[in-house]
């Protein structure tokens, strides 16, 4: 069987590892800024879809798989992997696509099906609007609502096109401005209102479904560490969770996974409430970024077991055999500038040394040489650290953070090693506003490295100059007088 | 005598080259700089203490620096060139996009009052938001970009007028 990866960057490595290891053989398709991309290179065939926004092509993508001969279609995260339209035409193709089935992809990325699927399920939701809005919004409607609330768009989901209204005053306008921005960024105003929950934990529970009601449970994760609603910091599993809490979440997303035959991976998302009460937000159908900690914790690659679905085999494992061990964390490594407001980063990755050792695996898909654009989002890796406890899995990804070099442009690597080092991450009390405060500290000054490396500076730009006069030099030396410095101190006349 | 003048975080270093001697603000060291490959893979070590750096001329007078996890940046000048010129630091009340995207919500209007670092746009580029701050305090004078817009890198957004 032949895969074809509809995707790019770590995501589409990740993917053509597990078909390697079944002995399936991949496809990559890439765009114009992608052409040097490792995704691109290292699948055994790859087909150029053009400009940059390809991605989302659908027929270019059907066209690629055709060309191919590829039997099966796997589409990642993001760009095309919950557009139910695109699941329907690579099926339509004769194409097996790698994901549920496009009736639920639909489903499910409406907001409020989703809402009302989950509670039918008997999962608990949000109280909110339960429908959308009427274009009119009826005055008495501020007075009916408790405060602050959240005004979202039914095309959203992924923390986007969520809009915060704290007073009945200000409703009208937020509800305006929700609408003008689901409009510009889903083409659909409707939108639909839900109530806040403040301190909240963000929990979420990996299925895998067979697709005819059986649904096995992969044990949660804890993602509360997000800016701007986007994850940066994600576990498995979530700490101090009670036994009873931990089996309620995952019967919870059985339960509706079981209602809805899902098919293949999915994640239902809840948040967690200070008072350990869990409410249903939406699921993800696709893997997620942050599926390698569940993967760490259970010993399943679940990438693996979703294409051995795709291909018509039976679910390999039951609930019974799925245990989790020991402690997973992962942190996802952007280009950007912690120091400038957190802008997205450009430029040429002049060093990389990944790091290694005993429980760290990183995901990635950088090489040196590799020009980081912004024509993408601006994740570059992701370092996954385990232990058997998680004051281990910590200082593991603490240590592999500190191996992780990456030269030639800024990353937020410092800053994802100042909130692991934090007190409130270190007990596990974060909540999913914690980064909204958490500034981070210039660079630490290292006074003593730093005249260190003023010396080694100085040095280098000196043997740069020595070099351009004609100055005989050992390769291995910096300079001829390091050379006799050197020398002299193992003769001892220094 | 070599001699240099170093920068790294606002921080000055006067580094001689004394034969073979290595002076810091005229103290002696010993130190040694041992070049691992031909791209830029250095050893540095004093005394027993050794650290592993990478050097990267970003341009002939600056070098990134990797260390310890961290990243630098010296800036190596003659000191003749380090008193010949000083940097030009000062900040315009222009305010332009950082990177390509869509305007998600305007938040200056002409004419009104801003702080520095205040946020008065907010752009978003794939799944990326960003705040758009105000370089410098001052009166809204122009704003560029309407709510929904899409805007290339380095388009007019804000105009501050400092007063």
């Amino acid at each position: 069987m032949k895969v074809l990866i509809a995707n790019r960057n770590e995501i589409a490595l990740r993917i053509q590892r597990a078909c390697r290891e079944l002995g399936l053989s991949t496809v990559a398709v890439y765009t114009e800024p992608d052409r040097s991309a490792a995704h691109a290179r290292l699948a055994d065939q790859a087909v150029n879809l053009g400009p940059k926004q390809a991605y989302l092509d659908i027929d270019a993508i059907l066209d690629a798989a055709r060309q191919t001969g590829a039997d099966a279609i796997h589409p990642g995260y993001g760009f095309l992997a919950e557009n139910a339209e695109f699941a329907r035409a690579v099926e339509h193709a004769g194409l097996v696509f790698v994901g549920p089935r496009p009736e639920t992809i639909a489903l499910l990325g409406d907001k409020l099906s989703s809402k009302q699927a989950a509670r039918e399920a008997g999962v608990p939701v949000l109280p909110g609007s339960d429908g959308p809005l009427p274009l009119d919004v009826p005055v008495e409607l501020a007075q009916k609502i408790v405060f602050p609330v959240l005004v979202k768009a039914t095309a959203g989901g992924g923390g986007r096109g969520i809009r915060l209204a704290t007073s009945p005053e200000e409703l009208f306008d937020v509800i305006a401005a929700a609408r003008k921005e689901a409009k510009a960024a889903f083409g659909d105003d409707t939108v639909y209102l839900e109530s806040l929950v403040q301190e909240a934990r963000h929990i979420e529970v990996q299925i895998l479904g067979d697709g005819e009601g059986k649904v096995l449970c992969f044990g949660e994760r804890e993602c509360s560490i997000q800016r701007r609603r986007q994850k940066l910091i994600e576990e498995a599993p979530a700490p101090r969770l009670s036994r009873k809490l931990r089996r309620d979440l995952c019967e919870a997303a059985v339960r509706l996974g079981s209602r809805l035959k899902y098919r293949s991976l999915g994640t239902v998302e809840f948040l967690l409430d200070a008072n350990g009460k869990y409410h249903f937000i939406e699921v993800n159908p696709r893997i997620q970024v942050e599926h390698p900690v569940t993967e760490m914790v259970t010993g399943v690659d679940l990438v693996k077991e979703q294409l051995l679905l795709a291909m018509g085999k039976p679910l390999r494992m039951c609930q019974r055999d799925i245990r989790t061990q020991g402690v997973a964390i992962e942190a996802r490594v952007l280009a950007e500038d912690s120091e400038q407001g957190f802008l997205p980063a450009t430029g040429e990755i002049i060093y990389l040394k990944e790091p290694g050792g005993p429980g760290v695996r990183v995901d990635s898909a950088l090489y040196q040489g590799l020009n980081i654009g912004m024509d993408y989002d601006s994740l570059l890796a992701k370092v996954i650290a385990n232990g058997k406890d998680r004051r281990t899995a910590i200082q593991r990804l603490e240590r592999a953070l500190n191996e992780f070099q990456i030269g030639g442009l800024p990353t937020d690597l410092d800053f994802l090693k100042q909130i692991i080092e934090s007190k409130p991450f270190r007990k596990g009390e974060v909540t999913t506003t914690y980064l909204d405060s958490f500034a981070p500290r210039p660079p630490e000054r290292k006074e003593d490295l730093q005249r260190l490396l003023a010396l080694a500076a100085a040095l280098y730009i000196h043997s740069q100059r020595a070099v351009s006069q004609p100055i005989p030099q050992d390769r291995k030396l910096a300079t001829r007088w390091m050379y006799t410095a050197w020398r002299e101190q193992m003769t001892g006349a220094w | 005598m070599p001699r240099y003048v170093v920068s790294i975080n606002g921080q000055e270093y006067c580094i001689s080259l004394d034969g073979d001697q290595v002076l810091i603000d005229g103290q002696p060291v010993d130190v040694e700089l041992l070049q691992l490959n031909d791209s830029g893979l250095y050893s540095l070590s004093r005394d027993q203490e050794t650290f592993e750096l990478h050097l990267h001329n970003q341009d002939p007078e600056t070098l990134e620096v990797l260390a310890g996890g961290q990243r630098f940046f010296a800036r190596v000048e003659t000191p003749q060139r380090h008193l010949r010129k000083r940097p030009n630091t000062e900040q315009t009340g222009l305010v332009t996009a950082p990177m390509p995207g869509l305007v998600i919500e305007v938040l200056a209007e002409p004419g009104e009052m801003v702080e520095a670092g205040q946020c008065v746009l907010v752009l978003e580029s794939m799944k990326m938001q960003m705040q758009i701050r105000a370089p410098i305090a001052g009166r809204v004078t122009d704003v560029g970009a309407r709510f929904g817009q899409q805007v290339d890198k380095g388009a007019m957004l804000v105009r501050i007028e400092e007063l």
